[in-house]
């Protein structure tokens, strides 16, 4: 009788294997990757200027601009103060959202010296090919020696206030639940760095009024539902525990008290994974696929796409989709695991492509769309 | 022409020899994973966690565990043999040359050595320590206790050898 199951068992796969085999294919078959612009050292992220013009910022300090698919010789602005030791450098880059009347681009780096850095955020206007005016309108607090855990990723909310995450210095990962530091939290500010006044904890005398949301790792890839106002992270867990997050103001996200993840020693973190008074992840990747990047397909050139959200992922070399159902459920598909790099980025353009960074001292911008038919 | 046999006397020395590092590198490494997760705990403690003591025991014996044989660099059990057997080495020396007393001179050395290796696993790592658990002087200090603690069972076992 186990014999016939077997047997059994056996034709069952040999009939579905052509499907799932075609099924796959199909989905490779969505796309085609081509490189936009190639040569940048080590890429961080991307912005789209009005005109067809891309803004890309280097890690080591650089905000060059790429137009007609060329990359300009002269960088657009090279940043003071950098701190690029470790995980530091320039990260992000985002166009306010009134950029076509005011020409402000924001971008996030880290600041300061190995012993004395953090995470800041600075504003200039695009005048010429030139950022002009450059100021500085955000300061994470307090200070830390280390070199990795910055987060350091920007979202501009509907309201035109101003998302910026933070990491916990990996030192120091008490702090994502302390209100009075900004270590480990997602901080909210206006276009000019004031603190709005709806902000959760502006009322606490001993929370720092700019905390949006707390209990985060090392958050690198955030966006905003333009249809809905909804806020997505994406953050790095230490082995294993990297999560997707919803997050609502005022949240507490668990780390270090719950995680999915074990120290890299394969000591205890935490041993919860879950904890009453925080959220859970809607996903976590465990092991680890390290998450920077995030984008959400909103009229994207891949309609049955539309909803869904796009991580990219270092170490795991791909870019993975996350379909969200209203029932709470979740799938994940990997995606552009040919392409075989560190993928630091991951942005839909305004014509519906889908753009990837690569993370390399060579690094490219990709740009992925759909197949001919 | 065949080598002479060792005597019996110096197989049971370098048996004792063997027995007493085996013993002082698991008291260390067994006191120091005990002192990374209770300071681990006492952070999480001081962040708003709640532990019962099932909870605190478990945590200990998956750590014993995951310090051992679960690191994604290296095992810490291994660290403390390698850095014990080089710090009891350097420290029998100059316990010849300089008639110092085994009491102090191998708990000296093996304290010396747990703290010289977190350090230096810190400068590699960005400033990061490495095991949570040991940041700050109080979590360095547990771990130099520990250290401390196996060459104290070393110097013991060599005064019993003698």
């Amino acid at each position: 009788m186990i014999a016939g199951f077997s047997r059994c068992r056996r034709w069952l796969v040999a009939a579905i294997l052509p499907l799932a085999a075609w099924s796959l294919d199909a989905t490779a078959a969505h796309y085609q990757v081509e490189t936009l612009v190639s040569g940048l050292r080590q890429p961080y992220s991307i912005a789209f200027l009005p005109g067809g013009d891309l803004l890309v910022t280097e890690k080591t300090g650089a905000l060059r601009l790429v137009r007609d698919g060329q990359l300009l010789a002269e960088p657009v602005a090279e940043i003071d103060n950098l701190f690029s030791g470790g995980q530091g450098g320039l990260t992000d880059v985002v166009l306010h959202p009134d950029f076509a009347d005011n020409g402000l681009v924001y971008l996030a780096f880290s600041a300061g010296t190995a012993k004395v850095n953090g995470t800041r955020v600075v504003r200039g206007r695009l005048v010429d090919d030139r950022l002009d005016g450059i100021e500085e309108i955000f300061r994470a607090e307090p200070d830390k020696d280390t070199g990795v855990h910055f987060g350091a990723r920007l979202a501009f909310m509907a309201d035109g206030t101003l998302l910026v995450t933070v990491g916990d210095g990996a030192q120091y990962r008490e702090k994502a639940q302390d209100l009075s530091s900004m270590l480990g939290s997602v901080i909210r500010i206006g276009d000019d760095g004031g603190i709005p006044t709806d902000n959760p904890f502006v009322n606490r005398a001993d929370a720092k009024a700019a905390v949006w949301s707390y209990g985060h790792r090392n958050p690198q890839g955030i966006v905003v539902d333009s249809n809905n106002g909804k806020v997505y992270v994406t953050e790095h867990g230490p082995r294993g525990g990297d999560e997707l997050n919803l997050v609502e103001p005022g949240a507490n996200y668990g780390w270090p008290l719950a995680t999915y993840g074990i120290d890299y020693t394969g000591a205890v973190i935490s041993p919860y994974s879950e904890y009453p008074g925080t959220v859970q992840p809607l996903t976590h990747w465990t092991p680890s696929l390290a998450p920077s990047g995030l984008a959400l397909c909103r009229s994207c050139l891949w309609p049955e796409w539309e909803g869904d959200l796009f991580a990219g992922m270092l170490k795991g070399t791909q870019v993975q989709r996350v379909q969200l159902a209203d029932n709470g459920e979740i799938a994940r598909e990997a995606l552009f695991e040919e392409v075989g790099e560190r993928i630091r980025d991951v942005r839909f353009g305004p014509d519906g492509a889908l753009y990837l960074v690569t993370d390399n001292s060579d690094g490219r911008v990709l740009k992925v769309t759909p197949a001919a038919p | 022409m065949p080598h002479p046999s060792p005597s019996p006397s110096r197989m049971r020395q370098a048996r004792g020899l063997l027995f007493a590092f085996a013993l002082a590198a698991l008291t260390t490494y067994m006191v120091a994973a005990v002192s990374q997760t209770g300071f681990v705990l006492a952070g999480l403690h001081a962040a708003g966690a709640d532990f019962t003591p099932a909870v605190v025991v478990a945590t200990i014996f998956r750590d014993l565990y995951g310090l051992a044989f679960k690191g994604l660099f290296v095992s810490y059990l291994l660290l403390v043999a390698v850095g014990l057997a080089i710090a009891l080495s350097v420290a029998a020396l100059v316990k010849r040359w300089t008639a110092a007393r085994g009491m102090i001179i191998y708990p000296l050395a093996a304290a010396v050595m747990m703290g010289a290796m977190l350090s230096l696993i810190k400068a590699v790592f960005f400033g990061i320590t490495l095991y949570a658990g040991t940041r700050g002087a109080a979590g360095l200090a547990g771990q130099m206790l520990a250290g401390a603690c196996g060459g104290a069972l070393f110097a013991l076992c060599m005064e019993r050898l003698r």
